[in-house]
């Protein structure tokens, strides 16, 4: 991997949230939702971000645009780092990252029509004059990219369809010209047939434009589609990262081992031959995580180090990190076959 | 370019609605006789106000008007009536009828004057707190927790009881104490669209504050602050008149419901007529607030308009 | 092996200020003593209008079952559902037949313990004391994986995570032994490896108690895992209906096919475009004189444009409402 070839870096990234209490909101905890993230995406690439619900992705994804003030840590867009520029400066940086929401329904500003939801980034940056023909081209233009009859300009969001939502969201992304978008869940809302037309356009305006995407999702089979590579994270820190079909045939963390044997294939005869490792019980909360490793209350393999020393998130292969104790080369981290642990009390 | 447009038969189906000005404003119309009960509610206001604008024409009698022979006359129905005084006279002689018409004024100025000053001041410090965050938020939250655990009617009494009886008072005192309501209300909607996509992807291609607040979350405030108005409209009305009862709204000579219904207090038992009308008025009116309220909270929210999987 | 359940030509509407949505639109099938059938489909074709249906637990106003029956036969005596009496049906529910719900929050009442909510089933079904409700209850915690029941029997639902919640619903669900398990959407709002948790789970309890499962869901991945026989529902009809393995290999329906080609490959080396069904589902607003597949359908003739393709029979227990063979690769011969 060529250092000069990043778009995006993120080192020991952490975003606390402070939890308050009692009627003078006194602090009185601490939701730790990133805590420590180190990775880096090139230009031009997809890096999958997957996850179960809460652990942090979302809160990642805001924090690389700044649209969370990190805790600490630092972000590096194009060589410069954001955390230490100013907020107009941020602001001139803005146009170049954008991001594409869950949700198609509250994303979209219900009182806009289409073309002001798609042309406002324009209006804000001054690039073109509202109500301009070169702006009114523009925004037709942008609809046509994402699939959309232009004709639409004037009907509001409630109008549509989550797919076609979500079209315009993306339009919105693209109209300032981005290098970077964030995609958080872009597709967890939408129906199986209509994923398929939003994961296939982002991977057409990919390839046209030279995006590069921040992908995040909870569906692992998605994400290995679209992804080249995969970062896994759990309870705010990051378990292993990988190239798409590495982290799928030699997953090296426990938590990506079950993770990849949770996720149903949609294929009945491998679906009964299936051999899969369920773990036992629920992720802790982040405004409580175990110490040691955040994985170990739910490990089928922690040993006594698992509960007391952080694993690092060291690089086992060139390009394959893993955050445990137990990976090695001779394959320790793996689950065994046979162990195929039981979820219930007998 | 790969991706497929829909099909013009989708589209259609998908997307058949009102673009003109003209348009939406039929579909307003059509909505309000879908839903009869906001009608009867708006037509139910509308007499009141129409009632209290036109007083003068309306009304039979100078509301003032003094006619002691004429005394409690009971209203026309009873044998002893006559249309002259179709709701009857009080002890004074004064003509109940064209008295509850010039009470709609008291009670509309109050409740009008009084939501808008709630409002104004609710908004402002409503998106003050939402906006600013952490320790400003949760001390103006503090504040106004504490103000709206008080028994909100003992206070207003105790308030009135300092100031004096004058209508100004009487609205200030409903403007300062209401605020709270539109202010949890304006702070509410204020952290909910901060979080939203719309608000984030405006920050994100670099919209400055007052961008976001006058495009985004201001409109997006009215809907629920005017359906929350037409309610502590309604409330106010109802507790101008019960001031007016315990003699600490307008001075008696004014009429209002409230100042009536006290007055009536005396005669229950020789003129049972006087309290049932200006309550009546005071029914009427609360009745119709809430229906035009409860119908306003479906219509002004854009999500629930014909939205669409 | 008997029909337990037999749904004949159900068809649903809702009255609303918008109009008449269609949201059953004719729908026929059956259940196997001890079968799990899955149903799919997208959002809003109609997979739970059809089981609330059956169970009679559609509101009304808005919703109206316009026509159809659902006989339900156990001990070897039939009743159809929709014709039932209330006292009757109401045993019927939460006693023959069990449901779990999508959101376990709405089932679960927040102020009651969630033992109190076991045994008042139980209690409610079966003539045995309290003491014994309670014993009972106690066993069903343990059987759906809940440790320390004795101390959980206690708990409030808010002191449950979600998964744990599903897993009472499940326990309330199955407390009275019954004969059919309906399951709507039980795992859509869990994680991927809860989800693997409440579908072991269900495999083994159903299996041990020997129940009949309609498990609906809109993830292709985990009813290939669950069930026996599959029913792909679109636009409030049922565009096909097959046992799992034929369904995923010899797809007849246009539509499966697009479904089952839009998922990623998990095998995939490269990444391929997925195949995307374009378009957009059908408004049940409208009420349709044609395939209401027609106009996202890359095989679509006139006789697509006219009629509504009936359930036709194309293999043993294999039925398919579409015009066109895909194996033969013109119009069938019907
Ligand atoms: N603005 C906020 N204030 C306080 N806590 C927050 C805030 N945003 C997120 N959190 C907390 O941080 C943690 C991580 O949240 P985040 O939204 O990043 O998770 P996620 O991985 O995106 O989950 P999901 O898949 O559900 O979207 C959660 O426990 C969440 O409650
Ligand atoms: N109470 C109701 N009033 C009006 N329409 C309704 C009502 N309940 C359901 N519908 C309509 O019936 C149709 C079928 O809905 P249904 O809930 O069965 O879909 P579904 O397949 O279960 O979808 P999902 O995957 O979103 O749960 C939808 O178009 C829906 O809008
Ligand atoms: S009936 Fe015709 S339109 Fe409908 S799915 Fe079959 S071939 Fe396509
Ligand atoms: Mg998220
Ligand atoms: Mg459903």
């Amino acid at each position: 991997m060529s250092e000069n070839n990043i778009l995006v870096a993120v080192d020991n990234l952490k975003k606390y949230f402070p939890i308050t209490g009692g009627m003078w909101g006194r602090q009185v905890g601490t939701v730790k939702a990133v805590d420590g993230v180190t990775f880096a995406i090139q230009a031009g690439e997809t890096l999958g971000l997957v996850g179960e619900s809460g652990c942090g992705k979302s809160t990642t994804g805001r924090a690389i645009l700044l649209l969370h003030e990190p805790t600490s840590g630092r972000v590096t867009f194009d060589g410069e780092d954001l955390t230490k520029l100013s907020s107009s400066e941020v602001r001139k940086l803005r146009p170049k990252m954008q991001m594409i929401f869950q949700d198609p329904y509250a994303s979209l500003n219900p009182r806009h029509n289409v073309g002001k939801i798609v042309g406002e980034p324009l209006v804000i940056n001054g690039v073109m004059k509202k109500g301009s023909q070169e702006y009114k081209d523009k925004v037709a233009e942008l609809l046509k990219l994402v699939g959309l009859d232009p004709g639409y300009v004037r009907r509001f969001p409630h109008e549509f369809s989550g797919g076609q939502r979500q079209r315009i969201g993306i339009a919105r992304a693209l109209s300032l010209h981005p290098s970077f978008i964030v995609c958080d869940e872009p597709i967890s809302a939408l129906d199986v047939s209509i994923q398929a037309q939003v994961v296939n356009l982002l991977q057409d305006l990919q390839e046209q434009m030279g995006l590069t995407y921040l992908f995040i999702a909870h569906d692992l089979s998605m994400v290995k589609h679209i992804s080249h590579r995969i970062a896994v994270m759990y309870l705010g820190r990051l378990m292993e990262l990988a190239g798409r079909i590495e982290l799928f045939e030699d997953p090296l963390h426990p938590y990506t081992q079950s993770l990849n044997s949770a996720v149903p294939v949609p294929n009945p005869r491998l679906e009964r031959q299936r051999k899969s490792f369920i773990l036992k019980g629920d992720p802790p909360s982040p405004a409580n995580p175990p110490p040691g490793c955040v994985f170990h209350t739910r490990c089928p393999l922690a040993i006594n180090e698992c509960t007391t020393r952080v694993p690092e998130f060291r690089e086992m292969r060139p390009g394959h990190f893993v955050a445990c104790h137990l990976a090695d080369e001779a394959g320790s981290s793996k689950i065994p076959e046979q162990t195929v642990l039981a979820s219930v009390v007998d | 370019m790969a991706v497929k447009e829909m099909t013009p038969h989708d589209a259609d189906s998908l997307l058949e609605v009102e673009q003109t000005f003209g348009d939406r404003l039929r579909y307003l119309g059509r909505l309000l006789w879908r839903d009869k009960s906001g009608m009867i509610g708006l037509l139910m206001f509308l007499t009141v106000v129409f009632a209290a604008v036109f007083a003068p024409v309306v009304s039979t009698y100078p509301p003032l008007e003094q006619n002691l022979r004429d005394s409690k006359q009971p209203p026309a129905w009873y044998a002893e009536g006559s249309w002259d005084h179709p709701f009857g006279t009080d002890n004074l002689g004064r003509d109940i009828y064209s008295r509850v018409i010039y009470g709609a004024r008291v009670s509309l100025t109050v409740g009008f004057f009084g939501v808008m000053i709630a409002g104004t001041l609710g908004l402002l410090i409503g998106s003050i707190a939402g906006f600013s965050g952490g320790r400003t938020d949760s001390t103006i939250m503090g504040v106004i927790n504490l103000i709206l655990a008080l028994p909100y009617l003992l206070f207003v009494v105790f308030i009135a009881a300092i100031l004096g009886r004058s209508l100004i008072n009487v609205i200030l005192i409903f403007g300062i104490t209401d605020s709270p309501i539109f202010a949890r209300v304006t702070r509410g909607e204020v952290l909910r669209m901060r979080q939203s996509g719309y608000v984030e992807s405006a920050i994100a291609a670099g919209a400055k504050t007052p961008r976001i607040i006058f495009d985004h979350i201001m409109p997006n405030l009215i809907g629920p602050l005017i359906t929350l108005a037409t309610f502590e409209m309604s409330a106010m009305i109802f507790y101008e008149a019960g001031l007016g009862f315990l003699g600490l709204s307008v001075p008696p000579s004014v009429p209002s419901w409230g100042n009536m219904l006290a007055a009536g207090r005396g005669y229950l038992t020789t003129a049972p007529w006087l309290s049932p009308f200006p309550g009546l008025a005071l029914v009427w009116t609360a009745v119709g607030l809430n229906l035009l309220g409860d119908w306003l909270r479906d219509v002004l929210d854009p999500r629930l308009r014909r939205s669409r999987k | 092996m008997g029909k337990i359940l037999e749904v004949k030509n159900l068809v649903t509407k809702f009255y609303t200020s918008d109009g008449v949505v269609n949201a059953i639109n004719g729908v026929s099938f059956d259940l196997e003593e001890g079968e799990t059938l899955g149903i799919v489909g997208e959002s809003g074709s109609g997979k739970s209008v059809t089981m609330m249906s059956v169970l009679r637990l559609i509101p009304s106003p808005p919703g109206k079952i316009e026509e159809g029956e659902a006989i339900f036969t156990s001990f070897g005596a039939s009743h159809d559902l929709l014709t039932l009496d209330e006292t009757a049906m109401r045993d019927v529910r939460g006693g023959q037949i069990g449901m779990v719900f999508q959101d376990p929050i709405s089932t679960l009442n927040p102020i009651m313990t969630i033992g109190e909510q076991i045994s008042e089933t139980i209690t409610r079904h079966l003539r045995v004391s309290n003491d014994e409700a309670r014993q009972q209850t106690i066993k069903l915690l343990t059987q759906v994986g809940i440790p320390d029941p004795e101390l959980r029997y206690k708990s409030y639902p808010f002191q449950f995570s979600g998964g744990m919640r599903q897993r009472v619903v499940i326990a309330i669900a199955i407390a009275c032994s019954p004969q059919i398990i309906i399951a709507d959407e039980p795992t859509t709002a869990l994680d991927v490896t809860i989800q693997a948790q409440i579908v072991d789970l269900f495999k083994r309890l159903s299996e041990a108690l020997n129940a009949a499962v309609i498990w609906i869901t809109h993830d292709l991945g985990v009813v290939a895992g669950i069930a026996e026989r599959v029913l792909v529902m679109y636009g409030g009809r049922i565009a096909e209906i097959a046992l799992v393995d034929d369904l995923y290999e010899h797809p007849q329906h246009p539509y499966t096919v697009g479904l089952l080609g839009a998922l990623p490959k998990l095998d995939e080396e490269e990444t391929k475009r997925l195949v995307s069904i374009r378009g957009a589902p059908p408004d049940l607003l409208i009420p349709l004189k044609h395939c209401p597949f027609s106009w996202r359908c890359d095989y679509a003739f006139e006789r697509c444009w006219e009629e509504i393709p009936p359930q036709i029979k194309v293999g043993p227990r294999h039925e398919v409402s579409c015009f066109y063979d895909l194996e033969k690769g013109g119009p069938r011969d019907v």
